[in-house]
């Protein structure tokens, strides 16, 4: 047979050619209809029982990966779960912290010491608290978060606390202060001696081996020592007139009493971390009353016409820190019609 | 171009997709891929059989051991060869087993088994082409078969359709469900491919 393989087709003659082979040849050989029939159903036969062996692979084959991840879910709920009882949610948000702050889940209750801390992360990368979780503060550390009822708590340097959950807080060791804006909802601070409970107040919880001491900024507060149980004894601390109480309480539970200033100097630790007051549309009556929660100081407006007034102007932008109120606040008054007087007490409006 | 890759794989730089989606359909239970496949493969084994047992009820048994074998062992099957490739070396196992159990000593395969290359070019062949036969006509229509079912399966059947049953374009796209332009179209590219592939194997025969 004459070839042209570059050509598409073949010429009219070898196709002629071709034809002439195939009908020399003929057709290809096939099996008789009948034994085909019996090939075909053997084969079909065969082809079913392999579909049946390769589902029952595919299913063991499932089977083993679903014990897997079974497996592999157990070993990271141990390793990453708060211990039972204890909800997994978040139930805060770093708002701001300082110095070397370290998180974990505690795995018993009461936590081991010596296993407490098996997962250090810089504060930065934790944005969020969950329940169940230990945080310590170093030295010269502080932090500052927020929980759902926008209370804030602020923990000073060598502090360890657990969040029990959204409202509920246990302090070990160390400073807390709590500003708890909302008087409609209170938090729990649980310590070695007692709970302090409040409603829409600011105060500070110090827990020290040897006391604990509760000062009061603002409002009031129940400390039911020994716990909240039936059997507890209940004290309440309050602020009048600018001074607040502080109650010291020994391992006894006996209560020493004395006072201290909404807008004492030792109040000024709590500012390391408080977050900036932003200034973008906010108004002077507004910020005013920011200060005065910072400082523990009141707002006095000369006349209502004046604090109208300063509830009208609103600032275009900027950000005050806690700590620079003395300094800052004044500068930002030159910008306005209103005259600012900063008194030990208060902030005088004219 | 080696003989093996122009019979059975001419696409050895990638896997055999289209076998291997078969092959996969099959696994999955899919009863239109069961008929392809049966319908595409079974008389190519058994004319692959048929030209080495002499006796037809025994090529039949040879045939079905080897498509019942094939279909257990679906899932080895990873399209590193052609389907076709795979089954006829089923189909040549189940052969030369036969041989070894009813005592006859096929010396043509022990002798394939020696050189692969030889093996892979007459593999395809039915054991006739081995020049035993002294009718040459039986050769050239061994060849012609041969050459029909190394074709994807629609060439070879539109070339017997049209040359050997004499039926026209018209009758042909009837018989398939398609057009009379496609059907022109596989005719021309099924006699390119033909002419090629019979001229390769003509060679090849010749040379050994």
């Amino acid at each position: 047979m004459n070839t042209h393989p570059e050509h598409d087709d073949i010429s009219r003659s070898q196709e002629s050619d071709l034809a002439a082979l195939l009908q020399r040849t003929g057709k290809r050989a096939k099996p008789r209809p009948e034994a085909n029939q019996m090939i075909e159903q053997a084969t079909r036969q065969a082809w079913q029982s392999a579909v049946h062996q390769q589902q029952t692979r595919k299913r063991r084959k499932l089977s083993v990966m679903a014990l897997a991840a079974s497996v592999l879910l157990a070993i990271g709920g141990v390793m990453f779960l708060p211990p039972s009882g204890q909800n997994t949610h978040r139930v805060a948000q770093v708002l701001n912290a300082q110095g070397r702050v370290t998180y974990n889940v505690a795995r018993s209750s009461p936590p081991s010491p010596a296993t407490q801390y098996s997962t250090d992360q810089p504060p930065r990368q934790r944005a969020q608290l969950n329940a169940g979780e230990t945080i310590r503060t170093a030295a010269n550390a502080s932090l500052t978060f927020k929980l759902r009822d926008n209370t804030l708590i602020t923990l000073d340097q060598n502090t360890q606390v657990t969040l029990t959950h959204t409202a509920h807080i246990n302090v070990l060791t160390g400073r807390i202060y709590v500003d708890s804006p909302d008087h409609n909802t209170s938090i729990t601070v649980q310590t070695p001696l007692g709970d302090i409970v409040d409603i829409g107040t600011q105060y500070q919880v110090t827990v020290k081996a040897e006391h604990l001491e509760v000062a009061m900024r603002e409002g009031i507060t129940h400390i039911y020592l020994g716990g909240q149980g039936a059997n507890s004894k209940a004290l309440a601390a309050k602020v009048i007139d600018g001074m607040g109480d502080v109650m010291t309480i020994n391992q006894q539970h006996h209560v020493r009493t004395s006072q201290l200033a909404s807008s004492a100097e030792q109040w000024q630790w709590t500012h390391k971390t408080q977050p900036d007051f932003l200034l973008k549309q906010a108004s002077v009556s507004e910020l005013l009353t920011w200060a005065a929660r910072m400082t523990g100081k009141e707002v006095v407006y000369a006349s209502p016409r004046i604090q109208n007034i300063a509830e009208q102007i609103r600032f275009n932008g900027g950000q005050i820190a806690a700590s620079n109120i003395s300094t800052q606040l004044p500068l930002l008054f030159n910008t306005t019609n209103l005259a600012l007087q900063e008194q030990s007490t208060a902030f005088l409006i004219e | 171009m080696s003989l093996k890759k122009l019979l059975f794989n001419r696409s050895l730089n990638v896997p055999h997709q289209a076998d291997l989606a078969l092959i996969k359909a099959l696994l999955n239970g899919d009863e239109a891929s069961f008929t392809r496949f049966y319908n595409t493969y079974s008389d190519k084994v058994y004319r692959f059989c048929r030209g080495r047992i002499s006796d037809e009820a025994n090529c039949q048994d040879i045939v079905q051991q080897s498509m019942t074998k094939a279909m257990r062992y679906l899932h080895t099957y990873r399209g590193e060869a052609s389907l076709l490739t795979w089954l006829f070396q089923i189909a040549r196992n189940e052969t030369a087993s036969w041989y070894r159990q009813y005592g006859k000593n096929d010396a043509l395969t022990a002798t394939f088994d020696d050189n692969p290359h030889l093996l892979a070019t007459l593999e395809s062949l039915p054991s006739a082409l081995d020049g035993s036969t002294q009718d040459v006509s039986d050769d050239l229509k061994l060849l012609v078969s041969t050459t029909l079912d190394a074709l994807p399966t629609i060439y070879g059947n539109v070339l017997e359709m049209k040359y050997i049953e004499g039926l026209s374009v018209q009758e042909i796209a009837h018989t398939m469900g398609t057009g009379e332009t496609a059907v022109q179209s596989q005719l021309a590219r099924a006699r390119k491919a033909f002419k090629r592939l019979f001229q390769e194997l003509q060679q090849e025969w010749s040379t050994q």
